[in-house]
């Protein structure tokens, strides 16, 4: 693990990256997949996976490379967008039964989540820069958002909060940025699109 | 009546071999560290749940709580506190806190505020 962080320490030294891989974590439901569809849309016009109302819909990494994004004032970035299974510590079959999933079909999905959240973490070493996910509605103080947080500050890799869901009435990004003062946060609504051009200046901020 | 047992693990014997507090959780302990857990240390204990998780055993609630001195004692102004205190850590790599864990089957939530830890069951 020294030696992985000590190499990509070099590496962004030393190299100018030409291709950027940009991890998009956080807790379940929180709207990872949702934001990649909506960043591969914008950019290359087709959406990488499913988003769904049940948790740990999305329950393997999955991946969009040359997504190229540009900057008004011409830059450009080649990211490789990695939307990672959501990470929790907690994962009941028995919520999928009652989000109508049939007892067979939610232990498969209980089976799958939990080797999605493992996935997640061992991903923490290969990305190059993370968006991490919140639910603008849900309290931000969570020992996940914290654990997630923690280790890409103790890996040293560039990341910002984004708080998704604005356009819903319980949203509150001002509790987010409280919550973690030294962190840029950006409030968005991945669903509708809305404050994407925020979101794309503070990424090129974030990795430039 | 319904009895709950806490049991204390510590820190060492947790770093030693982290099925220990796998084993307490299952049988319906709470478990309580003597130390805060780092962030890697913490992803650890995720993956362990993760691979411990079956139809009887839904996961975690885990939460740490710094007592450390920069927070508690800082203002008081004792600087020589503030040294020990970092010495401390340079030398065993672990910060001053208590870790609490709990099965989901038993601990529905756990909430922080800065002076306390409130379990939902």
């Amino acid at each position: 693990m020294p030696i992985k962080r000590l190499l990509r320490f070099f590496n962004r030294l030393f190299k100018k990256k030409k291709q950027v891989k940009l991890g998009i974590y956080g807790p379940p439901n929180g709207g990872k997949t949702t934001l990649a569809n909506r960043i591969c849309l914008d950019w290359l016009g087709e959406e990488l996976g499913s988003a769904s109302h049940i948790p740990h819909e999305t329950r393997r990494v999955q991946m969009k490379e040359r997504v190229v994004i540009q900057s008004g004032d011409g830059k450009t970035l080649d990211l490789t967008v990695v939307d990672t299974p959501g990470i929790a510590t907690k994962i009941d079959y028995e919520d999928f039964v009652k989000k109508g999933l049939s007892k067979k079909e939610a232990r498969a999905r209980a089976r799958e989540a939990t080797r999605g959240v493992i996935e997640a973490i061992k991903w923490l070493d290969n990305v190059d820069a993370v968006i991490v996910v919140l639910d603008a509605t849900k309290n931000p103080v969570d020992q996940v958002n914290v654990t997630i947080l923690g280790n890409l500050e103790a890996r040293k890799i560039p990341f910002m909060i984004v708080a998704n869901k604005i356009d819903l009435k319980k949203s509150n990004v001002t509790r987010i940025r409280e919550a973690f003062p030294n962190t840029k946060v950006i409030g968005i609504s991945a669903k509708y699109g809305h404050n994407m051009d925020k979101f794309y200046e503070a990424l090129f901020e974030l990795i430039n | 009546m319904k009895k709950i047992s806490i049991k204390f693990i510590p820190y060492e014997k947790m770093k030693k071999n982290m099925e220990l507090v796998f084993d307490e959780l299952k049988r319906g302990s709470i478990v309580i560290i003597d130390s805060k857990l780092s962030p890697e240390e913490e992803s650890e204990i995720i993956t362990k749940t993760m691979e411990n998780v079956d139809l009887k055993f839904k996961g975690i609630e885990i939460s740490t709580m710094d007592v450390s001195v920069d927070r508690n004692e800082s203002s008081g102004g004792k600087f020589t506190t503030l040294i020990v205190e970092k010495l401390r850590r340079i030398l065993t790599g672990r910060e001053r806190g208590i870790t609490i864990i709990g099965s989901a089957n038993l601990v529905k939530k756990i909430e922080k505020t800065p002076e306390e830890l409130l379990l939902y069951m």
